[in-house]
């Protein structure tokens, strides 16, 4: 399988914060989640790759082109949304597209006319005059118009309501029915990638804890119900995020051998969302066990 | 690179607007300096807009987008440079049309009129009031460079208009007496031609320091 985008121990140093050492790599014609808390790092990561911050040490490749040496030729082939509106408020939607479609050599009018459509897009309105929602669509219609074969997307359904995200979730599904493209979607709303994700990578405190497909990642883990006499034994190694109660404990079961070892021994499984995955996750990092 | 430039007109489209007010206002105020308020108003007009256009830069957050366009560092860099000898030229323009316009109407204003000691001194005034500006800019963003432009833009302006002053010759100051008798002394289009060049020479400089420290930034 062909990547589109490849990172290798790639490593950047804050003051307080490290990303540390992180490997990875996305597959062409899927969709990748890149999930997390707030602070584990997902930012950072896109920012290196689109080499608005400098990297320490590692090696990221997009669609075989050092990022750096080829900046350009790669760029043109990005398409990026992010968490904030950084286009100029003072200017209309019209006159920002005029500007970003001149810095791209396949900018496709058409299809942008025709996205700004299907959005209900108000081209002759200031950007500071259209609502959060109409700001993604915006930034979605130019990051779909110039034929980019990946697409790096932070965070931007965050604040947005239910039926504006199922708009934009579907308009990626459609996108990513052209095999040669790749979506790159950070995000912690994580029941956006129930439904599109095929890949999904977490990340905490800037290390990568798991890299899968989706289905397997479901699979595998298993939200685990059973009484505290359970935890005296040696399954308890095999869970994650232990929570107790007054007469039972609630975890995570991070294998299907270790979640059927566990209803023998009296316990119940559910099958867990990413989101429970996610939080059972970060609740064993935060000691809560 | 022309749309770049561009861009920096259109938003700030209301600055631009006031450029008449600006260049009336100074003309009137700066009468007595004589063919230095011409220098002072190009050198006013070029910092209001290139402050507007730092302060609006800044508060889009726009770096992140032209850097995450296929535009190169570069490219960014020398829009700005070259968007200082536009707006200087706009600056020129705005005043020749102000000063026709009077010229028609029966007003006892008068309005000096540009030498090519004047012109020189604008453009040399503003290429290198600038090209110690954008390099601060680029390393630092415009809320710590503004007060670097805020000092240059009083320097230079009153700076230069006293120079003025001081070469015409009607004060009794000995520098200013010194300085006049410096300017009577040497070849006006050669001296003019030079700090012209020195300026340009400068900016190149600035320009590639320029570079290099965006090129470092981090957003």
């Amino acid at each position: 399988m062909e990547n589109i985008l490849e990172i290798r121990n790639l490593t950047k140093t804050f003051q307080g914060f490290t990303l540390n050492n992180i490997s990875f790599s996305l597959p062409k014609g899927f969709i990748t989640g890149f999930i997390g808390p707030n602070g584990s790092g997902k930012t950072t990561t896109i920012k290196l790759i689109m080499n608005l911050l400098r990297k320490d040490e590692g090696e990221i490749s997009i669609f075989g082109l050092d990022h750096i040496k080829h900046e350009s030729e790669v760029k043109n082939r990005i398409g990026f949304v992010y968490d904030e509106n950084h286009y100029y408020e003072e200017l209309t939607a019209e006159q920002m597209k005029r500007f970003v479609a001149s810095a791209y050599n396949n900018w496709d009018e058409e299809k942008f006319t025709s996205f700004a459509r299907k959005f209900g897009l108000p081209l002759n309105k200031k950007i500071k005059d259209l609502s959060r929602g109409m700001k993604v669509k915006f930034s979605l219609a130019i990051a779909l118009s110039h034929d980019a074969d990946l697409l790096i997307m932070d965070e931007p359904t965050s604040g947005l309501d239910p039926v504006i995200r199922s708009e934009i979730l579907d308009i990626l599904h459609d996108v990513i029915q052209d095999e040669n493209k790749g979506v790159f979607f950070s995000t912690h709303i994580t029941s956006d990638l129930d439904r599109i994700a095929d890949y999904i990578i977490m990340i905490y405190k800037g290390e990568i804890l798991f890299n899968k497909t989706k289905d397997e990642l479901i699979e595998e883990h298993a939200i685990i119900k059973g009484p505290l006499s359970l935890l005296d034994t040696s399954l308890k190694n095999s869970l994650i995020g232990i929570k107790k109660g007054k007469y039972g404990f609630e975890a995570m079961a991070a294998s299907r051998e270790a979640a059927d070892a566990l209803v023998k021994a009296g316990a119940t499984a559910e099958k867990p969302a990413l989101e429970d995955i996610m939080l059972f996750y970060t609740r064993k990092e935060n000691g809560n066990a | 690179m022309l749309n770049l430039i561009l861009k920096d007109l259109l938003i700030q489209k209301k600055t631009l607007g006031f450029l008449g007010l600006y260049i009336i206002i100074f003309s009137i105020a700066f009468q007595s300096v004589g063919s230095g308020a011409f220098t002072g108003i190009v050198i006013a007009v070029t910092y209001q807009l290139v402050v507007t256009a730092s302060s609006l830069e800044e508060k889009a957050g726009s770096d992140i987008i032209l850097n995450s366009l296929p535009i190169s560092r570069g490219k960014i860099v020398a829009a700005k440079y070259l968007s200082v000898i536009l707006y200087g030229l706009m600056a020129v323009l705005g005043y020749v049309i102000y000063s026709s316009i009077l010229s028609l109407v029966p007003i006892s204003v008068s309005v000096p009129s540009i030498t090519p000691e004047s012109l020189a001194a604008a453009f040399a005034g503003i290429m290198v009031m600038n090209s110690i500006y954008y390099p601060v800019y680029f390393k630092t963003g415009f809320i710590r460079a503004r007060i670097i432009s805020f000092i240059l833009f009083f320097a230079f302006f009153f700076g230069l208009m006293t120079l003025f002053e001081a070469a015409s010759g009607k004060s009794s100051n000995a520098i200013f007496q010194a300085i006049a008798e410096f300017f009577n002394s040497v070849d006006k289009t050669q001296f003019s031609l030079m700090i012209i060049g020195g300026a340009l020479l400068f900016m190149l400089a600035s320009f590639g320091l320029s570079v290099k420290l965006y090129k470092g930034r981090e957003f």
